[in-house]
């Protein structure tokens, strides 16, 4: 089925358009959620939630772009909405340096597959894991991302420069175990 | 290129675009929100498509019987559904959710009239100067092909017939495209790996990876020096030399991937083992049938249509007030009789499956099943 075909039949109500579209993007959206949230559960409440805006607002779809995409937006905004409410308290560890990666820690991240460093963003503390989503992986600049979360723009570029200074102490962990699991041979 | 840039690319390469397992349950908790089918959205749609007023009028008059009594019996939810257009989606699901307890049907024809009708009403009655607006402006920015105003002209149950039909054929397309989920990695651990002997310093093992199990690709990682060179054999007949190949199978089954490593001063060492490739399980499950003997659909078979389930963990059948009517742990097949042993009236049924599939991993599905009468 086509974006167009998913769409009109969301808007006419049908059940099974809908669980069409649901089985279309929910496999993507799922990694976006858990991109940004801090467990599964967390994840699949954002999912559902977002879901719900799609079919609620499926017929704001204007058509000229992606279907995928504006999906997506509206996944990303419910995750945001979704961590502001949590407020979470419990401070995350800040780090004092936000050294920048070298070479082979860049090459050490390419030799990652996306299994690993979706693991790797996983574990990334929630206070920097929304600015380095945002700017990394969907590509929105730091202004945009200010006006996304509701922060400053130098706020945005502090919290994704201790994104990549923990990216490499997280890396010299990896290596280390990978170190491990090859001498268990 | 700049490590920022850098790191961009690297990241969007490899997760955009990535696909995680979502459980059957994730649906079921977003359907039971969402309006009955032909419900709010297709009055929103109405409004989009710039169907003149007289659609929701006639809507109005036919389910003034059914809807409308529950909707003058509940003032409260009368007034939040004259909203704007957007809380009113909201609001509606809520309402239809409502509607669905107060009658106690399950997605039934009644329902499916009832819904529509009922949006049209309030909108007619609560605040027409909002619905004649949506009409007046929704004009402007039809952009519908003729067929779509006819199909909803030509009432809620052929526009239905007819996606139905395209779903059917959506789902073999989505089939291809929905792709293994880390979860169910890392809960089917590899095949057992049988310890290569480590007096040597050269070693030969590797573990291997389900990229996508829908397509049967598979990843294999060595366990050992890269300095060394490598010759991967796969029992289908295929040979790679890289240090971590990626490989597609034709065809589901059990396979034998050897792996020789070989170092610079030529010793050799070998590992081989097997594992097993089979594309996650499916369930697919009828949604209509007749009990009886006439010999067609006299029974439904919950595992029939399935794909790569290797047993049934069990199986609930409830009729709309939420009585048993059919519970299993060995059997997926339901007659359609009662535990006391009556065929059941016809009408709407709901189930919950649980099946572990052929790589071990448990699923669920529920979903609704009408019931004919012969």
């Amino acid at each position: 089925m086509t974006d167009i075909e998913l769409v009109k039949g969301c808007l006419s109500g049908n059940r099974e358009v809908q669980k069409a579209l649901f089985d279309c993007y929910a496999g993507k959206m799922m990694a976006v959620c858990l991109r940004y949230t801090e467990n599964r559960e967390e994840a699949e409440d954002v999912l559902q939630e977002g879901f719900i805006k799609v079919f609620e607002k499926i017929y704001q779809w204007e058509g000229s772009g992606s279907l995928g995409g504006w999906i997506r937006t509206i996944m990303i905004n419910t995750a945001l909405t979704f961590l502001r409410s949590r407020k979470k308290t419990n401070g995350h560890t800040d780090l004092d340096y936000a050294e920048e990666l070298n070479a082979g820690e860049i090459s050490a991240l390419d030799r990652l597959s996306a299994e690993e460093l979706m693991e790797l963003i996983d574990r990334m503390p929630p206070g920097y894991k929304s600015v380095f989503n945002l700017f990394a992986i969907e590509g929105y600049g730091h202004k945009e991302i200010a006006e996304m979360m509701g922060i400053s723009e130098s706020t945005s570029k502090t919290q994704y420069l201790k994104a990549k200074g923990w990216l490499k102490k997280a890396l010299e962990n990896i290596e280390k175990d990978v170190g491990e699991y090859r001498s268990t041979y | 290129m700049n490590t920022d840039q850098h790191i961009k690319n690297l990241f969007s390469a490899k997760l955009k675009e990535t696909e995680v397992g979502v459980p059957d349950h994730l649906w079921v908790g977003i359907e039971s929100r969402l309006p009955l089918v032909g419900g709010v959205p297709a009055a929103t749609a109405v409004a989009k498509l710039g169907i003149v007023k007289w659609v929701a009028v006639l809507l109005a008059a036919v389910s003034t019987i059914g809807g409308g009594i529950y909707l003058l019996s509940n003032k409260e939810n009368t007034v939040n559904i004259s909203q704007n257009a957007e809380s009113t989606a909201s609001k509606h699901s809520e309402k239809a959710s409502l509607l669905n307890q107060a009658t106690n049907t399950l997605s039934s024809p009644v329902a499916i009239t009832q819904s529509p009708g009922s949006a049209a009403v309030t909108n007619e009655t609560e605040n027409s100067p909002v619905v004649s607006n949506r009409f007046v402006s929704s004009e402007g920015e039809v952009q519908s092909a003729p067929e779509e105003n006819d199909a909803i002209q030509n009432g809620n149950s052929s526009a239905v017939i007819s996606y139905h039909e395209n779903s059917h054929e959506g789902e073999k397309e989505f089939e291809n495209t929905r792709e293994s989920s880390f979860k169910s990695e890392r809960n089917n651990p590899s095949a057992p790996v049988t310890e290569p002997p480590s007096t040597q310093a050269l070693t030969a093992s590797f573990k291997e990876i389900a990229v996508d199990r829908e397509n049967l690709c598979w990843f294999f990682i060595p366990a050992a020096d890269s300095d060394a060179s490598f010759e991967w054999t796969i029992s289908d007949g295929s040979v790679y030399s890289d240090l971590s190949p990626r490989h597609t199978f034709s065809a589901e089954g059990e396979y034998k991937v050897a792996l020789s490593v070989t170092d610079r001063v030529g010793n050799t060492k070998f590992y081989e083992k097997s594992i097993s490739v089979y594309r996650p399980g499916k369930l697919v499950i009828v949604n209509s049938f007749s009990p009886g003997s006439n010999g067609k659909n006299d029974v439904v078979d919950f595992l029939a249509q399935s794909r790569n389930i290797k047993g049934l963990n069990s199986l609930l059948v409830l009729d709309s007030q939420g009585n048993t009517m059919y519970k299993s742990e060995t059997s997926a097949v339901w007659n359609g009789e009662n535990p006391f042993g009556e065929i059941a009236p016809a009408g709407s049924y709901r189930y919950l499956i649980s099946v572990t599939d052929i790589n071990g991993q448990k699923m669920e599905k529920a979903g609704a099943l009408q019931l004919f009468r012969e």
